[in-house]
């Protein structure tokens, strides 16, 4: 197969991730001033809806926040471990073959 | 005509998986025997929770992770220290092989009389890697580490020497 | 057929129009018609997909507020295509990034060259420890299908110069893979 086509199927697009349209779009938003801020007359609404959903809310969600904090930390650390695990074995794999290599060039 | 197209729709998905099949890691009666034990099962749905733990600035190193992590399906790893040699059955080892369909290839295989024996295989579909298995077994431990999903080796190569992963080279000789 | 092609580039010009006028809805349209393009060319330069990420949205923001100088969907096309290539030589020239030096570029073996994902990684980062005018190029060459005729005006180099440049960079990648073969 030629080189040029190897070329070619290495350097096939790819995507970006997923949402990259939308976060532009978030920005040129941005940049265009097209956020705006609520008016005056609903600020007081809003302040009012949000107190008392705070006042409602707040300590369940608090609560369930701080679990989940939590559960998310042991799967974090959890994924770390197994990492670190995957890491060590290949690590010795790719000492031994270091080695083999290494007595193969003097033999 | 309908038959027809459930066909071709299930042939279709059983052709092109996603990801691997998780392999069955259960070894009854072996973690009592064993001094020291990990055990990490973590399947689709707890990797995308750990995924919205590491923090995502660009360039950095946890995002690295989070992007491998969060496209992944499952990782499982059964890891066993015991405080003698020949403590667990070899033949648990020969088990896990058995489960490796057609599709997956040993990349590495590396063998010593007294010290540690690794294999490393992966599930190659078309282009992409979608399941990793690394067997390692010596006298007084025995890990097995399976990773389910798409495994892209080009985010791999970058965790190279982060969180203590290191540089994978891919281009190891096999030695039968 | 033709009132459907008619009616396709009728469309993709309001589309345009619409975005000009700041329907970010019809913004969102164009970015995924081209994302996987400019996204992929800096991809393919800096062999860094966060690197890639970034300088793809500043490219589309810079389109946002470059569309009134834009006329038509080939324009666009033009225009991003030249304008990442620009971004990412910059870089390179402002921030000295480090280039990815060949001799660290980890060797495949003889036996690797049947694994497509391995060899094509590893002509990845060989495309990726180009020069980065010949990087440039040989992306623009292969991932966009384009004739240095038509690299030349993005680049803005003569096209025998292009020419050259893909010459000398299909002869360094063919040395460094047969050193390793």
């Amino acid at each position: 197969m030629s080189l040029e086509h190897e070329v070619r199927a290495a350097l096939r697009p790819k995507s970006p991730p997923a949402g990259f349209a939308e976060q532009v779009v978030a920005r040129a938003r941005w940049s265009a001033g097209g956020v705006r801020a609520p008016r005056p007359f609903h600020a007081w609404r809003a302040v009012a809806a949000a107190l008392t959903m705070t006042a409602i809310l707040g300590g369940w969600a608090a609560r369930e926040a701080a679990q989940q904090r939590a559960e998310g930390e042991r799967v974090r650390r959890e994924v770390l471990t197994a990492l670190r695990i995957t890491s060590d074995k290949l690590r010795a794999a790719q000492q031994h073959v270091q080695q083999i290599g290494a007595s193969d060039e003097y033999e | 005509m309908r038959r027809l197209i459930l066909l071709i729709v299930v042939f279709t998905f059983a052709a092109a998986p996603a990801a691997a099949q998780p392999l069955k890691l259960d070894f009854p009666g072996l973690a009592e025997r064993a001094t020291e034990v990990v055990d990490v099962t973590l399947d689709a749905q707890m990797l995308r929770l750990a995924a919205k733990f590491f923090s995502g600035g660009a360039g950095s190193e946890e995002r690295a992770v989070r992007d491998i992590v969060q496209r992944l399906e499952g990782i499982y790893v059964r890891s066993y220290q015991f405080d003698h040699a020949g403590a667990y059955d070899r033949r648990i080892v020969e088990n896990v092989r058995r489960q490796l369909g057609p599709t997956w290839k040993r990349i590495v295989n590396v063998s010593s009389r007294n010290r540690e024996n690794v294999e490393v295989f992966t599930d190659v579909r078309g282009d992409a890697i979608i399941g990793l298995v690394v067997i390692a077994a010596e006298p007084r431990e025995l890990t097995i580490v399976n990773i389910v999903g798409p495994i892209d080796i080009e985010r791999l190569a970058r965790l190279e020497g982060q969180f203590g992963v290191p540089h994978i080279r891919i281009e190891v000789k096999e030695k039968r | 057929m033709t009132a459907i092609v008619t009616e396709a580039v009728v469309g993709n010009a309001d589309v345009l129009g619409r975005a000009r006028e700041g329907d970010h809805d019809a913004f969102a349209e164009i970015i995924e018609e081209h994302q996987a393009m400019v996204f992929s060319l800096a991809y393919h330069f800096f062999h860094d997909r966060s690197r890639a990420e970034e300088i793809a949205q500043d490219v589309f923001l810079q389109l946002y507020r470059s569309l009134d100088g834009l006329q038509s969907r080939a324009h666009v096309l033009h225009w991003l295509r030249q304008v990442t290539g620009r971004r990412c030589i910059d870089q390179v020239r402002r921030a000295r990034l480090r280039e990815v030096p060949l001799e660290d570029v980890e060797p495949l073996s003889r036996e690797e060259s049947s694994g497509d994902p391995l060899l094509r990684r590893r002509l990845r980062e060989l495309i990726a420890g180009l020069p980065p005018k010949q990087r440039l190029i040989v992306t623009l060459r292969y991932q966009e299908d384009l004739d240095p005729s038509e690299i030349c005006r993005i680049v803005g180099l003569p096209v025998n110069t292009v020419k050259s440049h893909l010459h000398r960079a299909l002869r360094a990648l063919r040395r460094q893979l047969g050193e390793t073969a």
